[in-house]
């Protein structure tokens, strides 16, 4: 049992508590969630549950944590590593060694547990985790799904019966992450393993956890069953956000729930056709592109042109062709055959920095791009790179857009995640390119956070702009794109409008089109615009 | 079929002595040979792609090391030819000795990088890793993440490299570099950050400093004065200094036992010292036997001076037959894999 | 602590300086090859020591860790070494070792300098007799780097660290030469006069360090200089901003009301 009373909690030199007056018990065999903005302090409160707050951030406190009767502050993280494993974000930084094994045995080979008994444990951990067959397997062969289930292996290995993850799939796809979720529940239901979880895909989560506990600024705001607790709180999956807004009660969490209520609302008969804004001239055009890496086609031709005004979506699953299409466009990767035109130009025998004056291309590790001083020192970079002029101005209007104005002489990296990544879409796009090639911008961002960079990109569409968007969030597609064009093994197997090509893929299609086949709809503003119009 | 990392060890050991003991190029041809063969027959198939290019070393080391001596070595009695005595250094006269003399140190050179080159090849990465002491035990840590991280930090490099290309930068000068070194190695240190926590969370060691106990620091500095001591009596020509020595030796030895009791943990399936093993190093260690004060063996063939004038070296058969000890792994391995024919 | 390693360190040079030109003296039961077999046994033997001692001050995660990672990065350099241009003898491993020294202490340099250069041996398969050599020395660059004073202006302290970078590209090769001189060259001095040892011994080592490295050594310093003046300063920057983090271990907490 977790027992936190009372705990307030302060970082070294920071102005404001990160934690305040928390109280919180959570059951042996609790699957808990906890979400809520980033910065809201969810994983500080994580840290806390295993002694790393305070002894390895240090900082100041109040208040006390039990965890098994167990004083968190006074026992400190070596003693609670056998009553709580932990796992966190990032899955490229928590591997120690080189192996999968090895890596599983570190914890046990520091708690000297004697060798035959490490035997056992290890089996049985890699068997929990089904990852048996990659036993022997290097770690920089693994996938960051594969990576993230080695971790929580790892974090088993002591045999605690509480599992706290701070994020764990934020960093990966949607198959991945599933894949991570559900030996997360199976550990729940079989072993009876007391899980904490902070995640912001609720979609895929929501209907197997006992409770949901939201915070924000610091403070619990909303504690209970995930049900009651989501009709509060304005956040969720589409479907909860229908519900909640047609009143459905109970609020369904699933397609499945949401059916019963969904025969109720009568579908059109005939699609209502949106008349779009006809795209002006094409921006990009690719013809007939071809791509070889190491002897092996990731790329056969490949046409499509994207148009004034206009984003279109590419989606796939990993390994379809998707980023290698990106480079090839901004020269990085130089194709076979076939040709690529940036705003009538082509892109053949011109250098990277020269097309990229052209194209802005967001990367999908923003901080790759960051290593100046100051926020704005970053955007100069850029002008200076292409030897353009800078006019404060201008820069000054594009940190306003950005919503940057009141940390433009920050040093980035100190920034939150979505800051950071605006600032580097800031550093590509302060060059004015009409193309923006967009890869994976909103992976580990929050609702909040998204729907900001929604509203730049939308400005940015609409002075003329073009976006080339490639994700695996779906959500986010149905939200932005025109059109949406699906890669498998290098080659467009489906084009076509957003709605078209979403609805006709049961895979791919958004909550909104499952709940309402044949409808057309794939958000839930389509549907509320339909009934109350 | 594999061996033992810490038999491989012993095998280098040996051999590389032998190497540095002896200048007779009877003795150093027949280790080289050894060596080159050991390795070709012990190295995994799969060796990681970039290798040494011996040969070319080699060949390099020895051309250089002959021509050096000959040109600063004006002793020995047959003089091919003469510089003229007013240049510096190399004036005087150069001799078949002083060439030949540069060239067995270069074939020596040569010798005992084959024996590294060897073990390099044939001992995967993790387990040279894993040969730190037990009481090193937090640097073979360090050593073993930052081998997990090499490959990583590679990936990210090129990444890095990448994403400033796309924003128009060119790499032009040695500062250009900045923006791929600086968030690479911050990238870097937030990864080391990352990493400390989840290895705390897993229980790793204490957070406080341990104090290296005084006996064992007592004994280590000791045992380095022995050491020192004995080899500068060495000098002086004293042939206790080499008992002084392992004294010396013996002492730090035990100093790391001492610490390596401080370290609680323990090993995930260590692997086992098979009598394959045991073969290796007793092969290994028959090779030191002539060194030894026993009868029997002309000891004196070890050492081999073409100066004042040139002559053929000496060779005893009983100590030739002695290296060969070191050519065990390869016997074992021929004996395996046709074993393993005659079976399938 | 300290100066018991800078006082084992000290005595280890000159003592092999004076071994060999004494070897040199009184040759009769030295030859040319156990000195070179003695040298590396005390080095290795004083590596043994030193490593020892100062992992006693390194335990805790955060350095482990950053340690660890810091090498990874540093012998990365070292592979990428055509990415960066450069000078032939010159690596770009001694200016970030020069730099951590720096910023984190002469502990951590010390480590820092030793490690890398095992760890990239151990993973480009580069292990050798001269290992010991060069992860002496390298650690006792960044030791050296870690005891700098550490001026306030930054154009001192960038001026600073380069004349050392600079100083250090030929210690380096100085050093290292000590390793390969006598196997190269040896005993063919025996027929000399005793008496004239030492003098002849030096005046032969500065003859041979000048013939084989003096350029080669010179375009690790160049190197350094260049690498150093590059990005000496954004990598202390990023540096000292980290060690805050790196080196917290305390924490105070407020007593229940």
């Amino acid at each position: 049992m977790i027992a936190v009373r009372n705990f307030t909690f302060s970082y070294p030199q920071a102005r404001e508590p990160a934690l305040k007056d928390i109280d919180w018990v959570i059951p042996d065999g609790q699957f808990v969630l906890v979400a809520g903005p980033s910065g809201s302090g969810k994983s500080t409160l994580l840290r806390s549950l295993n002694g790393l707050i305070p002894h390895f951030s240090g900082g100041s406190l109040s208040g006390n944590i039990t965890v098994d009767d167990v004083d968190t502050v006074l026992a400190g993280p070596r003693l609670l590593s056998r009553i709580v494993g932990f796992v966190a974000q990032d899955p490229e930084a928590q591997a120690v060694l080189d192996q999968v094994e090895g890596e599983i045995a570190f914890a046990l080979e520091n708690a000297a547990i004697s060798p035959t008994e490490m035997r056992v444990r290890v089996e049985e951990t890699l068997d929990l985790l089904g990852l048996t067959p990659l036993r022997s397997r290097s770690l920089s062969t693994l996938s960051g799904g594969e990576r993230q289930r080695l971790a929580i292996a790892a974090a088993l290995a002591l045999r605690p019966h509480i599992l706290v993850l701070d994020e764990p799939t934020s960093q990966l796809d949607p198959q991945s992450a599933e894949d991570v979720l559900r030996a997360l529940v199976r550990l729940n239901e079989d072993l009876g393993l007391t899980i904490v979880l902070a995640e912001h895909r609720l979609e895929r989560i929501a209907r197997y956890a006992d409770r949901l506990t939201w915070l924000e600024d610091g403070r619990i705001v909303a504690d209970g069953p995930v049900r009651t607790v989501l009709a509060q709180i304005n956040a969720g999956p589409p479907i909860v956000q229908l519900g909640r807004a047609l009143g459905w009660q109970p609020l369904p969490l699933t397609v499945k729930e949401g059916k019963s209520f969904a025969e109720d609302i009568p579908v059109p008969q005939t699609l209502e056709v949106e008349t779009s804004a006809v795209p002006g001239p094409p921006l990009l055009e690719v013809n007939g592109l071809r791509f070889a890496y190491n002897g092996q086609q990731t790329l056969r031709d490949i046409d499509l042109s994207i148009g004034a005004g206009e984003a279109v979506a590419l989606v796939g699953r990993n390994g379809a062709g998707k980023s290698t299409l990106l480079k090839c466009i901004v020269g990085l990767l130089r194709p076979q055959s076939g040709d690529i035109q940036v705003s009538g130009q082509s892109v053949r025998n011109r250098p990277v920095a020269d097309i990229c004056r052209d194209v802005g291309y967001l990367p999908q590790n923003p901080d790759d791009l960051l290593f100046a001083e100051t926020v704005i020192d970053e955007l100069r970079v850029t002008l200076q790179n292409h030897h353009l002029p800078e006019s404060s101005a201008d820069l000054d209007s594009l940190l306003r857009r950005l919503k940057l104005t009141g940390v433009d002489a920050s040093y980035p990296r100190d920034l939150s995640v979505g800051q950071r990544q605006r600032v580097a879409l800031g550093a590509v796009t302060v060059t004015r390119p009409r193309l923006l090639l967009l890869d994976e911008p909103t992976r580990g961002l929050d609702a909040a956070t998204k729907a900001s960079l929604v509203a730049v990109w939308r400005d940015w569409l609409a002075e003329g702009a073009a976006i080339l968007l490639v994700t695996h969030d779906v959500e986010l597609v149905a939200m932005i794109a025109d059109r949406t064009i699906m890669l498998s093994g290098g080659e467009i197997i489906a084009a076509g409008t957003t709605r078209d090509v979403l609805t006709s893929s049961p895979h791919f299609a958004p909550q909104i089109a499952r709940l309402f086949p044949n409808s057309g709809w794939i958000t839930p503003a389509d549907v509320l615009k339909h009934i109350q119009p | 079929m594999t061996f033992d990392a810490r038999a491989w060890l012993i095998w280098l050991f040996v051999g590389g002595l032998m190497a540095i003991l002896t200048s007779n190029p009877l003795y150093l041809a027949l280790l080289l040979f050894i060596s080159r063969m050991v390795e070709g027959a012990c190295a995994p198939i799969d060796a990681n792609g970039w290798r040494l290019p011996f040969w070319r070393i080699s060949l390099a080391v020895l051309v250089f090391s002959t021509l050096f001596n000959m040109l600063m070595a004006h002793v020995g009695h047959t003089t091919l030819f003469s510089l003229p005595t007013s240049w510096p250094l190399v004036g005087g006269p150069l001799t078949l000795e002083a060439a030949v003399y540069g060239f067995l140190s270069g074939l020596r050179l040569v010798t005992l990088l084959s024996f590294f080159l060897a073990f390099n090849t044939i001992v995967p990465t993790h387990e040279m890793a894993g040969l730190t002491p037990r009481a090193l035990h937090e640097l073979g840590l360090i050593m073993l993440i930052a081998i997990t991280y090499v490959p990583e930090t590679m990936h990210q490099f090129r990444r890095i490299r990448d994403a400033q290309a796309i924003r128009g930068h060119q790499f032009d000068s040695l500062r250009a570099w900045r923006p791929v070194i600086i968030p690479l190695l911050i990238a870097g240190l937030e990864r080391a950050l990352n990493l400390s926590e989840t290895m705390v969370a897993r229980g790793y060691g204490s957070t406080t400093q341990v104090k290296t106990p005084p006996r064992a620091r007592l004994l280590m500095f000791a045992g380095l004065l022995l050491a020192l001591g004995g080899a500068i009596r060495l000098a002086w020509g004293g042939v206790d200094g080499w008992l002084i020595m392992v004294i010396g030796m013996l002492a730090i030895v035990l100093a790391y036992r001492e610490l390596s009791r401080l370290f609680v943990h323990t090993r995930y399936r260590p692997r086992r010292w098979m009598l394959f093993d045991t073969l290796i190093a007793l092969g290994a260690l028959l090779v030191m036997f002539p060194l030894l004060p026993v009868p029997g063996f002309d000891r004196l063939s070890l050492a081999f001076s073409p100066y004042p004038e040139l002559g053929l070296p000496p060779f005893d058969l009983w100590i030739g037959v002695m290296f060969l000890g070191l050519a065990m792994p390869a016997l074992i391995v021929a004996i395996y894999s046709s074993g393993v024919e005659a079976s399938s | 602590m300290l100066a018991i390693v800078i006082g084992l360190v000290a005595l280890a040079y000159p003592f092999i300086m004076r071994m060999i030109a004494s070897s040199r003296a009184d040759a009769a039961m030295l030859g040319s090859s156990e000195v070179p077999f003695l040298t590396g046994v005390l080095i290795s033997l004083c590596l043994a020591v030193l490593l020892v001692e100062l992992q006693g001050h390194v335990a805790g995660a955060k350095t482990v860790a950053a340690l660890g990672i810091m090498i990874a990065v540093t012998s990365t350099l070292r592979f990428i070494e055509v990415g960066i241009p450069g000078p032939g003898g010159f690596s770009p491993i001694f200016a970030p070792i020069i730099l951590g020294g720096y910023v984190f202490g002469p502990r951590f340099g010390f480590l820092l300098g030793a490690m890398t250069l095992l760890v990239s041996a151990v993973i480009t398969a580069g292990v050798g007799p001269w290992l010991p050599y060069q992860m002496f020395t390298a650690g006792w660059i960044g030791l050296v780097a870690g005891g700098l004073p550490h001026p306030r202006r930054p154009r001192v302290e960038i001026a600073l660290l380069i004349g050392f970078g600079f100083l250090w590209g030929f210690v380096y090769g100085f050093i290292m030469n000590l390793y390969t001189w006598p196997y190269l060259t040896g005993d063919p001095l025996i027929t000399w006069t005793p008496g004239a040892g030492v003098a002849e011994a030096v005046r032969r080592y500065v003859a041979f360090y000048l013939t084989t490295s003096f350029l080669w050594d010179a375009a690790a310093a160049v190197g350094n200089v260049v690498l150093l003046a590059a990005l000496g300063l954004p990598t202390i920057r990023a540096l000292t901003r980290f060690r805050g983090r790196m080196q917290f271990q305390v924490f105070h907490q407020v007593p229940n009301p």
